[in-house]
């Protein structure tokens, strides 16, 4: 008797495409929507997990662009605290859809925030990337011309790229009440101070997160019409949740937010595509190894299954992609597992300053 | 006590004060001093063992053997060390050639350059010092907790150092743009904090100093190599080593400096 399901490929069914699967290398688990060759000019952005796909596709010979390289001769462990070489240009981590927005606007207009500058023990901090400078500025002034230079190397960036990969991250966010402009980190945690009469906390909704999405590709092909777009989401579940709930509920919350809203805006566009990491990291059949003891950062493991994944789906397969650090990333030396705990992110920080 | 028997520890910057103790001893009376000459490199590849400065690794072992005639080095006796070279204010040039900080004196009357943070410029001397041939080899015997250190790092260029316009003519640039001075001011300030109280700084002596950051000829012409066993000159084309009437100089400030602790 034929039915729809008769002549289903072994993907298409849980034990065959899961339960008796190698999580570590899922087949058929992506199939690109466009093609990625190794000239494309890739700029990476996104949440923390973001880091890794940079890293790897930069180790897997990609043009991985740097808008913002480190000056000659900096040391690596400098170039790395001050925020160089981690995405394609100084922006830090970027947690939600609505920041990476504001981020596009202001590098168009050329706007420095004068509010977004927030002090701490005598000195200044950019409230749109705080942890780039560890110690922050000298200035408030010092804030803004850096700032500034950056946007200005943001323009640059935007009109080079031809694939933009952004990790969402988080729907939970913090604003600024009067001008709604959302920071990466509550304020207060790495700088300034929180006002409840100032900052308001916004927990982004599917529809909302669809919209920024598309304001941020019409941002994005303004400067470059032939951009193209690779989604993911990144499977590290939140620090912290303001949402008033459990921090479980929250987190599979907003991923299912993103997911969503990431399908549903993928699916419209053919210049967009989804990439499954968020899947392959928290599949059952990985029975927990793609993730740590704190079960929230990512094995070294588990970013190779996604990278691995990623790249032989665009037939670019690293040819080791297990050695993760190739002899031209100034990592090299250290190992896998290093570089993969080896992140920058300023959510941690949440869990860190609880009192 | 004043401290007399002195270890005196560099690179190719230590041939100027190991001549100069050679040709006149007398200058400098009831100060024994013994020479470890190696390049900085080599020198930061020296480790204590049970009381003894020892080599590690091959080239290491070769070179304390080639330019010192030993293969180990006891320090039970030395009551200070003087560490000359390893750390040279020219040699972070690179770091101010393209990408500069608002405070820089060009850069607040509006010169063009790549902008970087006044934490990241400091950030990234700092840890060229951390790292240091001379600074390892300071933390090395600051913690023997045996005596004074003593620090005088490498000499400003000679003041003729145009001829040689491919290596010098970004310093020169630098010095142009009026940015020497608050770079070197602003390299002494993280030395001083990267030292602490583990070595003191002993600065170039001022007569010798030209143009804020330069050496006088006088002082360079005539500078020998480290070759231990006869006197090789520098070329001509060298602008950066310091003849043995420097040396001498280095030596008295030792002296000064031992006597005034």
């Amino acid at each position: 008797m034929s039915h729809p399901y008769s002549d289903l490929p072994e993907t298409a069914f849980w034990r065959s495409g899961v339960a008796e699967a190698d999580p570590a290398a899922p087949l058929g688990l992506y199939r690109p929507k466009f093609p990625l060759d190794r000239e494309a000019g890739i700029a990476t952005a996104g949440s923390c997990f973001a880091q890794h796909v940079g890293r790897a596709l930069r180790d897997a010979g990609m043009t991985v662009l740097d808008a913002e390289p480190s000056p000659p001769k900096c040391p690596y462990p400098v170039a790395r605290a001050y925020g160089y070489g981690i995405y394609s240009a100084r922006y830090g981590n970027i947690y939600t859809v609505r920041q990476l927005v504001q981020l596009i606007e202001d590098a168009r207009a050329g706007h420095v925030d004068p509010d977004a500058i927030w002090p701490r023990a005598g000195r200044f901090h950019d409230a749109l990337r705080p942890t780039i400078e560890p110690d922050g500025f000298v200035s408030a002034e010092e804030v803004s011309a850096l700032r500034l230079e950056h946007l200005a190397a943001l323009r640059g960036l935007f009109a080079a790229t031809s694939c933009f990969i952004f990790t969402l991250g988080l729907t939970e966010c913090w604003a600024d009440r009067q001008g709604g402009r959302v920071y990466p980190t509550c304020p207060g945690v790495v700088a300034g101070r929180f006002d409840p009469t100032r900052h308001a906390f916004l927990n982004l909704r599917h529809a909302e997160v669809l919209a920024d999405l598309e304001r941020a590709r019409a941002l994005l092909q303004g400067f470059n019409p032939g951009m193209r777009m690779i989604l993911t989401v990144s499977p590290v579940p939140l620090t912290a949740t303001a949402a008033g709930g459990h921090v479980l509920t929250a987190t599979m919350r907003s991923k299912a937010v993103l997911r969503s809203a990431a399908d549903e805006f993928a699916a419209t566009h053919p210049d967009v595509d989804y990439f499954p990491a968020y899947e392959i990291v928290t599949n059952p059949a990985a029975r927990g190894r793609f993730m740590h003891g704190n079960l929230r950062d990512v094995t070294a493991a588990g970013v190779q299954a996604v990278m691995s994944t990623f790249l032989s789906a665009h037939e670019l397969a690293a040819d080791d992609l297990a050695a993760q650090v190739r002899p031209r990333h100034p990592a090299a030396g250290r190992n896998a597992a290093e570089v993969a705990e080896d992140l920058i992110c300023e959510e941690i920080l949440l869990q860190a300053m609880r009192k | 006590m004043t401290p007399r028997k002195v270890l005196l520890l560099g690179n190719s910057y230590s041939a100027a004060p190991r001549v100069a103790l050679r040709n006149d001893p007398g200058r400098w009376p009831g100060l024994q001093v013994t020479v470890l000459a190696m390049p900085g490199n080599m020198l930061a590849a020296l480790a204590l063992e049970e009381g003894r400065l020892v080599p590690r690794g091959d080239d290491a072992r070769y070179s304390m053997g080639y330019y010192n005639d030993m293969t180990e080095l006891a320090l039970a006796g030395f009551d200070a060390f003087a560490v000359i070279g390893g750390l040279s204010f020219y040699t972070l040039l690179p770091l101010q050639n393209t990408h500069r900080s608002p405070d820089f004196p060009s850069v607040m009357r509006g010169e063009a350059c790549q902008l970087i943070s006044t934490g990241l410029m400091d950030a990234m001397i700092r840890q060229h010092m951390t790292i240091s041939a001379a600074l390892c080899t300071i933390r090395l015997l600051a913690g023997l907790g045996q005596g004074p250190v003593l620090f005088m790092d490498s000499l400003f260029p000679s003041a003729d150092c145009w001829q040689d316009g491919e290596r010098f003519d970004p310093y020169i640039a630098m010095a142009e743009r009026g940015d020497a001075a608050a770079f070197h001011a602003r390299y002494l300030r993280i030395l001083h904090e990267a030292l602490g109280s583990d070595a003191t700084y002993l600065p170039q002596p001022v007569q010798t100093i030209v143009e804020e950051v330069f050496t006088a000829p006088e002082w360079i012409r005539g500078s020998l190599r480290m070759q231990p066993r006869r006197d090789v000159p520098h070329e001509k084309t060298d602008f950066g080593h310091a003849n043995p009437a420097y040396g001498a100089l280095q030596v008295d400030l030792i002296a000064s400096a031992l006597a005034g602790l």
